[in-house]
């Protein structure tokens, strides 16, 4: 899976564009072998990532997964699962696309880091 | 790991586009919304989403079943209903709430394609049929509901299981025979649900329902036998 970590700026360049959303309920952002639906970035909380239903790792806030693994239509090879209270930025296709067109070089240098150049 | 699948991957090849809200949309329109979606296939037990959590687009059912469920203030899950093939879910969530009002869980191994809530808005704007399909299943939707609070408020345990009964038939019935077949694998504890009865409940009277010949069970499968008396039983006229 890849992961990508930001720094406090890249979060706050983020969070101009992105609205912060609560999970009230922990849950699988995405199970083994699928497509994420959307990208996420962890702003707070706990996000668990595993295989074959053990957890091998835990994500830190500032962290990006699932955009890649989106923008390339390419399954994951682990499940992620969020706990309840935790905040994300939620990166979807549409927005992706809409923000490709970003002159703004601040804002150009954080995409190119989550979605690739 | 990646999951194989026999699922066409064009919207217009999908066996289930004339059911959707998507069916009156141009083959370049169908096949732009084809590169934006994600598709997935979902085991059984897995979840679209959960109540309580954000929305962020809605759920089209290309091929199986999921089980939309709520939880009541006693902890207990109550199963709203069950969607399957063409059906499109979260889709009330995106223009009503910020967060999904109810959980979606695969029944068996389903084909689920997820559309981002951004791409959808934008098509309801521009798409007047969608925006019709969408507002026509809405209203479905919602007569569904009230027919279903009315049933709830004046039926009696056993009135309520020959309706349900007959709407699985007509919506997952297969004919063998002289009988349907429910092509539903629903447990004993869902269908208790779906019609707000305790479990032992449920299955006394389809032991008396099979006892008066008008359903039959081989396994796990239920099959209709009376359609004429299950519809008395649940007071319905044609």
């Amino acid at each position: 899976m890849n992961t990508i970590k930001l720094d406090q700026h890249e979060i706050h360049t983020l969070g101009n564009l992105f609205e912060e959303r609560v999970f009230n309920n922990s849950t699988e952002l995405f199970y083994e072998g699928h497509i994420p639906h959307v990208g996420y970035v962890l702003t707070q909380g706990n996000v668990v990532l595993g295989k074959k239903r053990k957890v091998k790792s835990e994500i830190m806030p500032g962290t990006v997964i699932g955009v890649k693994e989106l923008v390339t239509n390419t399954p994951v090879s682990y499940y992620a699962r969020i706990y309840s209270g935790s905040k994300v930025f939620i990166i979807d296709r549409s927005s992706i696309k809409s923000l490709n067109i970003e002159k703004d070089p601040v804002i150009r240098q954080v995409l190119d880091k989550i979605i690739g150049p | 790991m990646v999951i194989q699948t026999q699922v066409p991957k064009q919207c217009e090849d999908c066996g289930s586009i004339s059911k959707g809200i998507f069916c009156n949309l141009s083959s370049p329109e169908l096949s732009e919304l084809s590169e934006h979606k994600v598709e997935n296939t979902y085991k059984k037990g897995q979840n679209l989403f959960i109540e309580g959590n954000p929305t962020y687009g809605l759920y089209c059912i290309s091929k199986g079943n999921i089980k939309i469920s709520r939880m009541g203030e006693n902890g207990k899950e109550s199963i709203v209903r069950i969607a399957s093939d063409g059906d499109v879910i979260g889709h009330r969530s995106i223009f009503s709430e910020s967060n999904f009002s109810a959980t979606a869980t695969a029944m068996e191994d389903t084909h689920v394609c997820f559309i981002d809530k951004k791409y959808i808005v934008d098509l309801v704007k521009e798409k007047p049929n969608v925006a019709s399909r969408l507002i026509e299943k809405l209203s479905r939707d919602l007569g569904a509901s009230e027919k279903k609070v009315a049933s709830f408020s004046s039926k009696n345990v056993r009135e309520k299981l020959a309706e349900l009964l007959l709407l699985l038939k007509e919506s997952h019935g297969v004919k063998e025979g002289e009988l349907t077949k429910i092509n539903l694998k629903l447990t004993r504890e869902e269908m208790a649900s779906l019609i707000g009865t305790a479990t032992e409940t449920l299955i006394r009277i389809l032991s008396e329902f099979k006892e008066d010949e008008l359903i039959e069970q081989s396994g796990k499968s239920l099959f209709i036998r009376n359609n004429d008396e299950l519809m008395r039983i649940a007071n319905i006229t044609m």
